[in-house]
């Protein structure tokens, strides 16, 4: 490579790098509008899905109550039930950070992480905020109920396309006890050329002129425009097939459940501040440690956290929570621990009599088989945990996994271009390198 | 060679090292003891929690936060009771603290009154204090250890396969030996556990791993480069200097990181970042101390065992070479003679069987 080309490719990477940052770090609005609308860009940083315990949630407090005709002796067998669908429901939404625990002998809190803004807010709260009961009644009303929520067993959001157009529904299953009592009473209520209704309390969400033949009964509407409009309708149904009723007596914003420190109500500006000062000082390590060639590895370190904090907040599923925080560190130190084995084998070699640019390449190349090991361990050890249905777990495996594919590329394809861009500049000089000779030349 | 010269540094090592040896022992013999007596000290996650709100309502000032949470720590305190967290809700008239605490009070009135005067609320500002469940079962235990078998497996097979079995078996020792002193001195410190530490389990379980391939990646290339026996042992010891430099620079980093998170966050991180610096301390020690000295060790009891077999081969294959030797000659003796009596003659003398070979 010329010296010419490395000088423009740098100036071109730095340009990069910038954007990267600003991309990474900063917030803003757009000065242009469109449609008279004034967009907003929001940072990888702000995208970044966070767990209740390090950041702000919603937060629900319910009184529950068993449903009629239920045995007051099988109180605790609902709740725990309850309290387990509450969590699958959450879970299925997307709102993985979510912490659900009895409160007291007859109270549930439930605390839901990793909210963006104050949209995501208002669907969880239009999501599970009033839960109603699933009802199946030849009335309008529920009073007229023959059926609950109890007898059934799935409701699932579906899809379906004829190659013109997709038709969106929801996919009601119900038990073999349940299938006998609605297939029953809907050929009734048919006979009788009447009506049988499905009810979320009072509110009427579908009804039926033809009997039930099936275990399955699907339901369509207008509403169903996309399939995220028909999954929210799904889990609404869903909130009304819980074992217990659900009286939500308090909702609204809460700060992180790890709780104030001082005046501050949020842990992720000290989780920043502590995480900043850990970069700066590995930046500053390389830069002393290996001068000008350090100054190249900090360049692809900031590389790094640009591309990771890119793909913590784009890859699906990822979610941060303080073992994510871990994680992020862990990732972090794999990487550091790739540069400096790069580096100290390139000294080693030079120390032992080989030249400058030869020394750099043998250094990364025989860094090659140990950087590849290790981050193939960190992203095996990856899909390991985010298999795990423990949140703490899961979320350090999924940081975690995204971070091992980060690094394998910073740490080998990119600090290659980098030191090919650094040896045009400088191929003989060890001084500017901090490289010294010590033994003699076993080659 | 290579092994046996480098046996004088695990030697070495021993001999330096019989203080923190025993060091490790007693730790994690105090471990037990404190197993056995206490148990784990379980945060709010592991046993569930005691909360009550109080609604400070619109007199809410977000500066005097601190004050109140110093307030409630003081009183919760005076009752026995530890103070987990003190969340904030609502707006306005509605704003309300959460506090969740652990420990049994049993003059709630009097712990509700005293908090309310020094928060100069009024008593009916606090709500009836629930106890909350704990969000952790055993199955994420459950979950948590098979997370981390599976991974120090799957690295042990790699490491058979790409290295030899010395460095499997330091692997495999250096894992467990990691995992057994970060749960030895979470029981010995009392450390709180809450959900996070079972991913700093699996945290230090995996820098032992990169450490350990690192580690045996540039000390199997460096064996195989230096032909010079003494060379060999020096560079290796050099080669683990330089590696040790980059270890605690690096931990020193996580250290900082823990300890700038312990002196800046709410009570719950803080009790997970110290079970962090614990565990950066046990890492540094397993990857920088015990793994080099682990490697030397068994290397030098597989090579010896090796030695051991082979000798006994060399000897055995004496003893058939020296018996065949024998039997020949007799089987030779015996043909002669056998020729001999066929031929009708006495037997030969010895000089006549060298004659007739």
């Amino acid at each position: 490579m010329t010296k010419n080309r490395s000088k423009m490719l740098i100036i071109f990477l730095t340009l990069i790098l910038i954007i990267g940052l600003v991309a990474s770090f900063v917030s803003f609005t757009y000065p242009l509008s469109i449609g008279g609308v004034k967009y907003k860009y929001s940072s990888f940083v702000n995208e970044l899905v966070l767990g209740s315990d390090i950041s702000e949630g919603v937060m629900f407090e319910y009184q529950a109550n068993l449903r009629e005709g239920a045995d007051e002796s099988d109180y605790d067998t609902l709740m725990t039930s309850t309290l387990t669908d509450l969590r699958d429901i959450l879970e299925s939404s997307g709102f993985k950070n979510s912490t659900i625990s009895r409160n007291g002998d007859t109270g549930i809190r439930v605390e839901v992480g990793g909210i963006i803004d104050k949209d995501d807010s208002s669907e969880v709260i239009s999501l599970i905020g009033s839960p109603k009961q699933l009802t199946f009644s030849s009335s309008a009303s529920a009073d007229d109920a023959f059926m609950t929520g109890e007898h059934v067993s799935k409701v699932e959001a579906k899809q379906m396309s004829n190659g013109v157009e997709t038709v969106f529904y929801v996919e009601i299953t119900f038990t073999d006890a349940g299938y006998d009592i609605i297939s029953t009473k809907s050929a009734e209520i048919v006979a009788d050329s009447g009506t049988f209704y499905m009810l979320l309390g009072d509110t009427q969400i579908g009804s039926s002129t033809e009997a039930v033949t099936t275990k399955s009964l699907s339901m369509s509407s207008e509403s169903f425009v996309d399939m995220q409009t028909t999954e929210d309708y799904a889990i609404q149904i869903r909130t009304g097939m819980l074992p217990l009723e659900l009286i939500c007596t308090y909702n609204g914003e809460i700060s992180a459940t790890s709780g104030v420190r001082g005046n501050v109500t949020n842990p992720m500006l000290y989780i920043w501040i502590a995480l900043g000062i850990m970069v700066v000082a590995s930046l500053v390590f390389f830069v002393l440690r290996y001068k000008q060639i350090g100054a190249m590895a900090m360049f692809n370190m900031l590389f790094y956290i640009v591309f990771g904090l890119f793909f913590l907040q784009s890859v699906p599923l990822v979610h941060i929570n303080l073992s994510g925080i871990f994680a992020i560190v862990l990732g972090y130190i794999m990487a550091i621990i790739a540069l400096t084995t790069t580096l100290e084998n390139a000294k080693r070699e030079y120390a032992r009599g080989k030249k400058l640019h030869t020394s750099l390449h043998q250094g990364i190349n025989s860094s090659l088989a140990s950087t590849i090991t290790i981050n193939i361990m960190l992203i095996l050890a990856g899909i390991v945990c985010a298999l795990m249905p423990t949140m703490a777990i899961q979320s350090f495996g999924l940081v975690t996994l995204v971070l091992g594919f980060v690094n394998i590329f910073c740490s080998q394809a990119l600090m290659r271009l980098m030191i090919n861009l650094y040896l045009p500049f400088n191929a003989e000089d060890d001084t500017k390198c901090n490289f010294t000779k010590e033994g003699v030349n076993n080659d | 060679m290579i092994n046996r010269d480098f046996t004088r540094s695990g030697k070495e090592y021993i001999k330096k090292n019989k203080i923190v040896i025993i060091a490790l022992a007693l730790i994690v013999a105090m471990g037990i003891v404190m197993l056995c007596v206490f148990g784990f000290k379980g945060g709010s996650d592991v046993k569930g929690y005691n909360t009550f709100s109080i609604n400070v309502g619109a007199q809410y000032e977000s500066d005097k936060l601190s004050d109140y949470h110093e307030h409630i720590n003081t009183n919760l305190a005076s009752y026995d009771a530890n103070l987990h967290s003190v969340q904030l809700t609502g707006e306005g008239d509605a704003t309300t603290l959460i506090v969740k605490y652990s420990g049994k009070v049993k003059d709630i009135a009097t712990l509700n009154a005293e908090i309310a005067k020094d928060l100069k609320l009024n008593s009916s500002a606090i709500s009836s204090h629930t106890k909350v469940s704990a969000n952790l079962t055993s199955k994420d235990y459950v979950y948590a250890v098979a997370c981390g078998l599976i991974i120090i497996t799957l690295a042990a097979i790699y490491s058979a396969c790409r290295y030899n079995l010395a460095c499997t078996m330091t692997l495999l020792g250096g894992s467990v030996l990691g995992t057994i002193l970060l749960l030895a001195t979470t029981l010995i410190f009392r450390l709180t556990i809450n959900s996070s530490f079972l991913a700093i389990n699996i945290l230090i379980i995996l820098l032992i791993l990169g450490e350990s391939f690192i580690m045996f990646d540039t000390l199997e290339k460096e064996r195989q480069k230096l032909n010079d026996k003494n060379d060999r042992s020096t560079q290796l010891t050099n080669t683990l200097k330089a590696n040790a430099f980059r270890q605690k620079l690096m931990y020193g980093a996580i250290f900082a990181m823990s300890l700038i998170f312990i002196v800046l966050m709410p009570s719950t991180i803080k009790q997970a970042s110290l079970i962090v610096l614990f565990a950066t301390v046990v890492a540094m020690f397993i990857t920088i101390y015990a793994l080099p000295f682990l490697w030397s060790l068994t290397i030098t009891q597989i090579s010896d065992k090796i030695r051991v077999k082979k000798d006994k081969k060399v000897k055995a294959v004496q003893v058939t070479e020296e018996v065949e030797g024998e039997l020949e000659q007799n089987y030779t003796e015996n043909q002669v003679i056998e020729v001999k009596e066929d031929s009708g003659e006495d037997a030969p003398s010895t000089d006549d069987n060298i004659t007739i070979e």
